[in-house]
């Protein structure tokens, strides 16, 4: 009899991001700046 | 202030007016979930960092914009924005040139490539659900040719006769409906190509 055990590969599922990536994202909404001016352009900055 | 307990409405609430620590709240409350789908179809963990970084950058651009729609659920939009991006690099990596392999044996000749067929389906998805929306705005005489000859396949002898115009007429609604299609488009900008 086949006793074969199959082992799913479920290693996604419960996956998190390196903490230099949440680092990074949060540098850059320190640094980003959305402002539309009375004429109603919309400009983006980045702040150091 | 518990950002544990708050809802994901509060915390954007509380980003958008200046609190940033409201942001980290977020990702830590959903980078499970959206990381875990962008892996699973790019199956790399360094280019998955890299697409869950630019699905961040694009929700905070949104919420500074002050384009956020408070309706909606943020998961399903972030997962949404997660899903276009993933496409976006498939289709970006189709475009980068690759050296092939000189000798003779190549393992990948025999080996099947399993995340290929996952980025085409997504692609293809993507490229039928755009196609769909896009037809949609077609004149309804154009549509109408457009469907009896792609979608059921009809002559355009059949065509004429289905719609009581002259082969002519339905010749000349083809050409206008492929015309505006491609005007539809580039005011969308939309690809609908696999390369």
């Amino acid at each position: 009899m086949d006793k074969t055990t199959i082992l799913e590969n479920n290693n996604h599922v419960n996956a998190r991001p390196d903490r230099q990536t949440i680092a990074n994202i949060l540098n850059f909404s320190k640094a980003y700046r959305h402002e539309k001016t009375k004429s109603g352009i919309e400009i983006e900055l980045i702040q150091n | 202030m518990d950002y544990k307990v708050m809802d994901d409405a509060e915390l954007i609430k509380l980003y958008i007016n200046g609190e940033e620590k409201a942001l980290s709240a977020l990702i830590n409350k959903h980078e499970q979930r959206i990381f875990s789908y962008i892996l699973s179809k790019i199956q790399n963990r360094d280019l998955a960092n890299d697409v869950f970084q630019d699905v961040f950058v694009k929700i905070i651009k949104v919420f500074r914009s002050g384009r956020y729609n408070e309706e909606g659920k943020f998961l399903n939009w972030a997962l949404r924005i997660s899903h276009n991006l993933v496409i976006d690099h498939f289709r970006k990596q189709k475009r980068i040139p690759t050296i092939s392999n000189k000798d003779d044996f190549d393992i990948f000749d025999i080996v099947k490539d399993s995340a290929e067929d996952v980025e085409t389906g997504m692609i293809r998805e993507q490229i039928e659900k755009d196609l769909h929306r896009l037809i949609l705005e077609l004149p309804p005489e154009q549509l109408e040719v457009l469907k009896l000859r792609h979608f059921s396949g009809l002559s355009f002898k059949d065509i004429a006769d289905q719609t009581g115009v002259s082969i002519n007429t339905a010749l000349g609604r083809m050409r206008y409906a492929l015309i505006n299609l491609r005007k539809l488009m580039e005011q969308h900008n939309v690809s609908l190509s696999l390369s």
